[in-house]
């Protein structure tokens, strides 16, 4: 035993000192240079960043800075960039590359792309970048059709994070209930780690409800994790401001890749009998949680998984999917979706086409969209 | 509110939008000619043994007017070649014209407000003063002058800079040779001109440029630094087109900095675009460095006595950041050390720089009949000297000929320190340095390289011609055997051109290994194409044997073809181009 414990230690002391001798060959941050900025203060790139001069540099820097800048959502794709370059001095110099975008664009055919996509789907999204310098984003948007809106997000950086204030308000006739109202949220999410970034705030909802009057304070956090497991958990406490009880709403997803098999694990419940309808999860459909061969329905309960088989050739991607799991109420003795699908990989991103079928109600259902139903949260 | 408020708020209103309006047009000087000499403002042009010296002083805008009035002969002329060099301007067909209208069309929405994002206000002002006195008042529009500015980051250029000081030369001082090779903006040559600028904001500087420039890629200023600017192809991720045209760059360097410690700061922190190697002097130490530098990296590459650059990286970190493309560097690097190091050690002054602008040997300067391109080639359409411990500008002079081979003409010395101080224009130059004589050698070398421009631009049958003239002089001209072999080829003479090859292949002596690896590749192509499958592979994989230094990438151009024709025979178009079946 005593042996035992030695040995311990000694690979304890081993381990350490292998590790500071690792530290000590990183070498150290002499000057960091912030380039490309037109509009944004510098400091409010600093901010984001996880070194200063003085620090080692550590490779996982550059992600995680990446990371931090591209959530704010205030610069262009390109170049956004982090570049060492090894100093005379055995130093390093970091050169953080930026670029603001034009107030009103970013990209021209990015903007006809994207104005066209908005309209076709019944929508119009206005994204004003940092118009007077000071760090705001406001982004303007309306609906129409059975999802009508109005609405303003503002989103800043502060610290290491990005604040976001958002008012919304909503007229929805979905096919389970009516609603309307205004919902006013704010949030604040930082990348805390290299691979994982925090997320918490509120959301208050003031409406109507199927003719009945409602407000509700939603308080949430989520935390998002891209290694080693990509997936997130989020997770919401109603507190309605009147006479119903309060519920609990909690949801989460990991999604993993084998060559060109996919698959995506979802699970989510409500904890609450008399959580409003606008608060549960719809199954079916395409985007949603997706169970393609079947309509939309209403969830309390699920764990669902998908899986698909990815076939790329060149810009196409033929697919075969299955989804299937529980849910409830409606799905409690299994459900299962088989399909195929074409989808098309576009400047824009993945355009997508799927039938599928299920084969235990003998539906089938044709779903287009935009993007793959396995898009990681972020 | 009451009317007396109301008065204000209007009076308020009226001075918040009226303030453009009551300042009006700024005032457009008249052009004065006295003894010779053409005054506009505090501004003036005078012509000395053929070079165009101008001198441009006060805000930027004044500064942009004076050169507008005074260096804008013909604006529409001056329009005319700069559409010419514009990015498409060679489509033949409606299908191809329509593929550049949209190209020009993206590039004014995406390029033009990218570049105007990070151009500094005076610059855009000295921009529009220059319309404006071009067109004699009449416009202001700068758009196209944007471009003119910028389109350097969006081409392809070589040029070669050296400088000696030290126990390099000849009394310790420091000079400066430069090359300007730039294949696309050859049209422009005729019209340059040494522009000395004496600004009311920053050090007065010397450039040489070329109209409708605000930028530059040469120059030196009055505290003794010069500035030169080689392109060095960066790999695709170190370059974005977001960020200050280097030429501007270059401007605010000289403008701006009196030590190579300050410049090395701007140049730093100045968001670039594409790859690049800077000389940078500075004759009060006297000292000088290559800045070896892409869109977001920096090296600064050092040396005693002496320094040079071609287009390509050298400082160790920076190598790895090299794309394809081959351009010569390494010979003409080879032979700056040999003209530098072992020819003109002790003796360099600004006649032997002058000199080494002007070589046309490969390296060794054997064998003596290449007909090769040493630092001199067919693209190069200016040539300078400087010497800033003088304030001393010796700029080779260009005739109306479309092939200027700047370095071989007569050179013009401008006392520029002079200037600067006086303001006054010079009544005439330090001098000059005779045209390179066109006999001997030098003949046929100008015909070679002019031979192959001429196959650059289509014109085969004149460029067949001047290879004649060349092989009937000179037989084992190597550059001329393997561009006749190529152009026979090319026109679908196979045996005739696999004749040329080989014995360009056998000369015992290669100046280049480049053009070695190109020559054996072709015979490989010509076996294919004659059905000989066996000597095809062979010299496929004779060419993959070549080691070429300044090649980057093991994979691509000619050596990526050659494997793929180990593979399987190789075809060619009608127009000579390989393809892989």
């Amino acid at each position: 035993m005593k042996k035992l414990l030695i040995g311990l230690i000694c690979i304890l002391c081993l381990g350490t000192a292998f590790m500071t001798v690792q530290a000590a060959e990183e070498p150290i941050i002499e000057e960091i240079i912030i380039l490309g900025l037109t509009r944004t203060s510098e400091q409010m790139v600093q901010q984001q960043l996880p070194f200063a001069v003085g620090d080692r540099w550590h490779e996982e820097y550059r992600a995680w800075t990446l990371q931090r800048l591209r959530m704010t959502d205030k610069f262009s794709p390109a170049p956004l960039r982090v570049i060492t370059d090894p100093l005379p001095t055995g130093g390093v110099r970091v050169t953080v590359r930026v670029s603001d975008p034009a107030v009103w664009y970013k990209d021209p055919i990015e903007l006809v792309a994207s104005s066209g996509i908005s309209l076709i789907f019944g929508q119009v999204n206005l994204p004003l970048y940092n118009p007077g310098g000071l760090g705001q984003n406001f982004y303007l948007s309306g609906s129409w059709g059975s999802y009508q809106h109005l609405g303003l997000r503002i989103t800043r950086p502060v610290g290491p994070g990005v604040l976001t204030l958002r008012g919304r308000h909503i007229d929805y006739q979905s096919p389970f209930y009516h609603e309307q109202g205004l919902k006013l949220a704010g949030d604040y999410k930082s990348w805390l780690h290299p691979n994982w970034r925090l997320e918490a705030g509120t959301e208050f909802w003031r409406g109507a409800l199927d003719g009945g009057d409602m407000q509700i304070l939603f308080p949430q956090l989520a935390a998002y994790s891209n290694d080693p497991l990509r997936g997130e958990v989020k997770m919401g406490l109603g507190i309605p401001l009147g006479d119903i009880s309060p519920f609990f709403r909690v949801h989460s997803q990991v999604m993993g890749e084998y060559g060109p098999l996919i698959g995506l694990l979802r699970g989510g419940t409500v904890i609450g009998d008399e959580a409003p309808l606008n608060y549960l999860f719809h199954t079916g459909h395409f985007g949603l949680l997706p169970l393609r061969g079947q309509g939309l329905e209403l969830t309390r309960d699920y764990l669902l998984t998908t899986v698909e088989l990815h076939w790329q050739q060149g810009q196409l991607i033929p697919i075969l999917f299955l989804d299937g799991g529980f849910y409830r109420p409606g799905g409690e003795g299994g459900v299962i979706n088989i399909g195929a699908g074409l989808g098309v990989e576009t400047p824009m991103g993945v355009i997508r086409l799927d039938l599928g079928w299920n084969p235990l109600r003998g539906t089938t259902a044709f779903n287009f969209g935009f993007g793959h139903s396995f898009q990681p949260p972020f | 509110m009451g009317p007396l408020g109301k008065r204000w708020v209007l009076l308020l209103i009226f001075l918040l939008f009226s303030g453009p309006v009551l300042a009006g047009p700024p005032e457009i000087p008249e052009i004065i000619k006295e003894d010779g000499v053409w005054y506009a403002g505090s501004g003036w042009r005078v012509d000395l043994d053929g070079l165009r010296v101008g001198f441009f002083k006060g805000t930027p805008l004044e500064m942009g007017i004076q050169n507008g009035l005074l260096m804008m002969d013909d604006p529409d002329e001056m329009y005319e070649k700069m559409q010419e060099m514009m990015p498409g301007a060679g489509a033949e067909t409606r299908l191809e014209r329509l593929e550049w209208f949209f190209k020009n069309l993206y590039a004014r929405l995406q390029f033009f407000p990218a570049f105007l994002r990070h151009i500094p206000g005076e610059y855009v002002e000295e921009m529009q003063g220059f319309v404006l006195g071009a067109s004699r008042g009449e416009d202001d529009d700068y758009s196209d002058i944007l471009f003119s500015n910028a389109y350097q980051d969006l081409e392809i250029a070589a040029c070669s800079a050296f400088a000696a000081w030290g126990e390099a030369t000849v009394d310790g001082e420091l000079y400066v040779g430069r090359n300007l090779d730039h294949g696309a903006m050859l049209e422009l040559a005729e019209t340059q001109y040494l522009g000395i600028y004496k600004p009311d904001e920053g050090y007065p500087f010397a450039v040489h440029n070329y109209p409708s420039f605000v930028g530059t890629m040469s120059g030196m200023n009055e505290p003794g630094l010069t500035l030169t600017s080689n392109y060095s192809m960066a790999k695709r991720s170190e370059i974005t087109i977001d960020g200050l045209p280097y030429m501007l760059m270059m401007r605010h360097v000289l403008q701006n900095a009196a030590t190579i410690e300050e410049a090395l700061e701007i140049i730093k922190n100045t968001p670039r675009t594409i790859g690049l190697t800077l000389l940078l002097t500075d004759a009060r130490t006297p000292e000088a460095v290559v800045v070896e530098l892409t869109a977001d990296r920096v090296q600064v590459r050092e040396q005693e006595n002496y320094i040079y650059a071609a287009n390509r990286f050298l400082h160790p970190e920076m190598i790895e950041f090299q794309s394809t493309g081959w351009l010569a560097s390494a010979l003409r690097e080879e032979r700056f050390e040999e003209l530098i190091r072992d020819k003109y050690w002790g003796q360099i002054d600004h006649i032997v720089s002058a000199d080494i602008m002007r070589d046309r040997m490969p390296p060794g300067e054997q064998p003596p009949h290449s007909m090769g391109s040493g630092i001199n080639n067919e693209v190069n359409l200016a040539a300078m000297v400087m010497v800033p411990a003088r304030g001393e500008f010796w700029l080779s002079v260009v005739d109306e000929s479309p092939i200027p081979f700047a370095a071989d003409n007569h050179f013009v010395g401008v006392g520029v320190g002079e200037i600067w101080a006086t303001g006054e224009p010079p009544r005439q130059s330090l001098g000059t340095l005779p045209a390179t004589p066109r006999e001997g050698y030098e003949k046929y070398w100008f015909k070679a390289r002019r031979a192959v421009l001429l196959v650059g631009r289509g014109e085969l049958e004149q460029a067949q011609e001047l290879l004649q003239e060349v092989l009937a002089v000179y037989p084992e001209a190597e550059q001329a055997l393997l561009l006749k072999g190529r152009l026979l080829v090319r026109q679908g003479q196979l045996e005739q051109g696999r004749e040329y090859l080989e014995r360009y292949v056998q000369l015992e002596v290669h100046s280049d290994p480049f053009y070695l690896l190109e020559g054996k590749f072709w015979l490989a192509v010509v076996y294919d194409q004659l059905d000989q499958r066996e000597l095809a592979v062979e010299y496929y994989t004779r060419a993959l044997q070549v080691e070429v230094e300044d090649l980057p990438e093991a994979e691509a151009g000619y050596r990526y073809f050659a494997r793929r024709g180990q593979e399987q025979p190789l075809g060619l178009t009608p127009e000579g181009r390989v393809i892989i079946p």
